[in-house]
C-alpha cells in the first residue's frame, strides 16, 4: 500500500462490498485514515506472537 | 453554598440541616443557565427533575437518612440514558431518536445516594474525539481559558466541573475520554478498572474498550463518587462480578511503602511534560524508573480496534446518513470499515500478551507514573501541534499516552498540576494494577495533600 491509487482501489472494493458510500467529498478522509492505519498495523506486525497468543474477548457461556 | 464547594461539603451541609437539596439545586440551575452559553457545556438542563429529585432528598434526610451525597449535583456526558431526554451522544443522527425509557445504571447509583442530576453535557460525536469540540452542538470551551480546547471526548463534562458549574460529572473513556479533559481541565479523574463500573444505558463506542467513570476538583469527591457508582449489574455483559470495594475511609494513609516508578521511553514528552512528571515523582520517596515493553504497538493496536468496533457499529448510520456525521468522526469510521480482519484479530491478540507484560511489572510497582496528555490545552480549532519537535495533527495524538493503559483495561487516576509560570494545567496518569483503584487514588490524595495536584474553579468563574 504505497500510494493513492492502491488506496483508491482499495476504497473501492470495500465501498461496495459493505455498501457503504464514498463519495469525491468521503475519500481524502478515508485514505488518510487508511494510510494512518496502515502504519500502525505495521508497527504492530512487528511483534512476534506465539501460536497459543489467543484473543483477549472473554465469551462466557 | 459556594462555586467552589466540593460534593463532600455541600452532602455535609444538606445532610445536617445547614442547607436544603432544593436550594442547592435551584442555585445551581441558575448558575448553569448563566454561564452555559459561555462555556457550551450543557446541551440539556434537567430543572424539573433535578427539583424533584432533591425535594425526595430532603424529605428523606428529614426522615433521618443518611445518603452520602445528599443533594449533590451532578452532570453526565449526553451518551449516559436520561428517562425523558433524547440521548444524543453527541451526534446529529441519535437526537431523532425517542426519549430514553430510563436513566443509565450510573444514573440510578448516584441518585440512590441522594445526587441530583441537573443534565447532560457536550461531547465529541459518538465519543470519537480528543478536543471537546463538537460539530453540532460548538465546541465545549475550558474554564480556565475560553479560547482552548477542553479535550474530548468529555469535553462538557470537564467544562462543567473545571467552572464550579457542578463538583462531579460522570464520562466515558475508550482511549483517554476522561483522562484528556482532566488534564486540559485541570480535573482528579478516575478510568476505573475495565468491567468494574455498570455500563448499561450508556451509548457505546467500543464494547471491548468502553469504560465509564467520574471527575471531580478533589480525590475526596472522586472516591466518594466511585463508591456510590460501585455495584455488579448483570445488564452490562462485560462487567466483572466484583464485590464493592469502598475506598474513601482507606484514602489517607499517606505514601509510605509505595513502590512508585515512573514511565521512561515512548512516555518521555517534551521539556514542559517532563517538568510535569518530575513534580509528581518528587512527592514519593525512592521513585524509580520503568519501562513499559511495547507501548507503540499497545497504542497502535488501540487504535486499530477502535477504528474497526467502532466502524462496524455505524455502519448503517454510515449507509444510510453519511451526510449528518461531523466529516471527520465519518470518515474515520468509514475507514474502520474497511479494515483487513487480521489486523483487528492480531490488535486483540496482542493485547493478550500486552497485558502478561505490563502485569508482571506491578510485582515490583504499586504506581506507574506516566503524563496523560503530550500537551496542555491546544486553542480551539487548532488543527496540529508540534509533538515532540515533529508536527502531527491535535485529534488522534492527544491520546497517545492514555491509549496504551485503557487498551488493557488498568485503573488510572488523572491527576493535575499547574506548575510555576503556567497559566494552564495538565496532568498525570497514576496508573496501578487491576482493580486497585484504592492504590490510584491513595497516591492521588498524597499528591494533593503535599501541594502539588490540586483542581482549582477557574477563577472567571468562581465568585458569583
Amino acid at each position: 500500500m504505497a500510494d493513492e491509487a492502491d488506496f483508491s482501489r482499495w476504497i473501492d472494493v470495500m465501498a461496495e462490498l459493505l455498501e457503504l458510500p464514498a463519495s469525491d467529498e468521503y475519500r481524502p478522509g478515508i485514505t488518510a485514515n487508511l494510510a494512518t492505519a496502515t502504519k500502525m498495523a505495521r508497527v504492530l506486525d512487528a511483534i512476534e506472537l506465539a501460536d497459543d497468543a489467543e484473543s483477549a474477548p472473554i465469551y462466557r457461556a | 453554598m459556594t462555586p467552589t464547594s466540593s460534593a463532600t461539603e455541600i452532602a455535609r451541609a444538606v445532610q445536617t440541616g445547614a442547607a436544603s437539596a432544593q436550594s442547592v439545586a435551584v442555585e445551581t440551575i441558575e448558575r448553569i443557565r448563566r454561564h452555559n452559553a459561555a462555556l457550551g457545556a450543557f446541551t440539556d438542563i434537567t430543572a424539573e427533575r433535578a427539583l424533584v429529585q432533591a425535594a425526595a432528598v430532603d424529605k428523606d434526610v428529614a426522615a433521618g437518612n443518611m445518603l452520602p451525597l445528599a443533594g449533590v449535583p451532578f452532570a453526565v456526558k449526553n451518551l449516559f440514558d436520561l428517562k425523558g431526554v433524547v440521548t444524543r451522544a453527541g451526534s446529529r443522527i441519535n437526537r431523532d431518536n425517542p426519549p430514553a425509557t430510563g436513566d443509565a445504571a450510573l444514573v440510578e447509583k448516584l441518585e440512590a445516594a441522594g445526587a441530583i442530576c441537573v443534565g447532560a453535557v457536550n461531547m465529541g460525536e459518538y465519543a470519537y474525539d480528543f478536543t471537546g469540540e463538537n460539530a453540532h452542538d460548538g465546541p465545549s470551551r475550558n474554564p480556565h481559558n475560553l479560547e482552548y480546547m477542553t479535550g474530548g471526548s468529555s469535553g462538557g463534562s470537564g467544562a462543567a466541573v473545571a467552572s464550579g458549574l457542578v463538583p462531579l460529572s460522570l464520562a466515558s473513556d475508550t482511549n483517554g475520554s476522561i483522562r484528556v479533559p482532566s488534564s486540559l481541565c485541570g480535573l482528579f479523574g478516575l478510568k476505573p478498572t475495565y468491567g468494574r463500573l455498570s455500563r448499561h444505558g450508556a451509548f457505546p463506542f467500543v464494547g471491548s474498550l468502553d469504560h465509564l467513570g467520574p471527575l471531580a476538583r478533589s480525590v475526596e469527591d472522586l472516591a466518594a463518587c466511585y463508591d456510590a457508582l460501585q455495584g455488579y449489574d448483570e445488564r452490562d455483559p462485560a462487567q466483572a462480578k466484583r464485590p464493592v470495594e469502598p475506598v474513601s475511609l482507606r484514602l489517607d494513609r499517606g505514601a509510605a511503602g509505595l513502590r512508585v516508578a515512573v514511565a521512561d521511553g515512548y512516555f518521555t514528552g517534551d521539556s514542559s511534560i517532563r517538568a510535569a512528571v518530575a513534580a509528581a515523582a518528587g512527592a514519593f520517596e525512592n521513585t524509580k524508573t520503568v519501562s513499559i515493553p511495547n507501548a507503540a504497538a499497545a497504542r497502535a493496536a488501540a487504535f486499530l480496534i477502535t477504528m474497526a468496533e467502532g466502524g462496524t457499529l455505524h455502519r448503517e448510520r454510515l449507509r444510510t446518513r453519511a451526510a449528518d456525521f461531523d466529516p471527520d468522526v465519518r470518515d474515520r469510521l468509514l475507514a474502520g470499515n474497511m479494515l483487513p480482519a487480521n489486523w483487528i484479530e492480531r490488535a486483540q491478540r496482542f493485547r493478550r500478551v500486552f497485558r502478561q507484560q505490563v502485569l508482571a511489572l506491578f510485582e515490583q510497582i504499586d504506581v506507574i507514573i506516566a503524563p496523560a496528555t503530550p500537551m496542555r490545552a491546544p486553542r480551539l480549532g487548532q488543527k496540529t501541534a508540534l509533538f515532540d519537535g515533529v508536527e502531527l495533527p491535535v485529534r488522534p495524538n492527544l491520546g497517545i499516552y492514555t491509549q496504551p493503559f485503557s487498551f488493557i483495561g488498568l485503573p488510572v487516576v488523572a491527576a493535575p498540576l499547574w506548575l510555576p509560570g503556567e497559566t494552564l494545567p495538565i496532568a498525570v496518569q497514576l496508573i496501578t494494577a487491576p482493580w486497585r483503584e484504592d492504590v490510584a487514588l491513595r497516591a492521588a490524595i498524597h499528591l494533593e495533600k503535599q501541594g502539588v495536584a490540586s483542581a482549582p474553579v477557574a477563577s472567571g468563574f468562581a465568585h458569583d
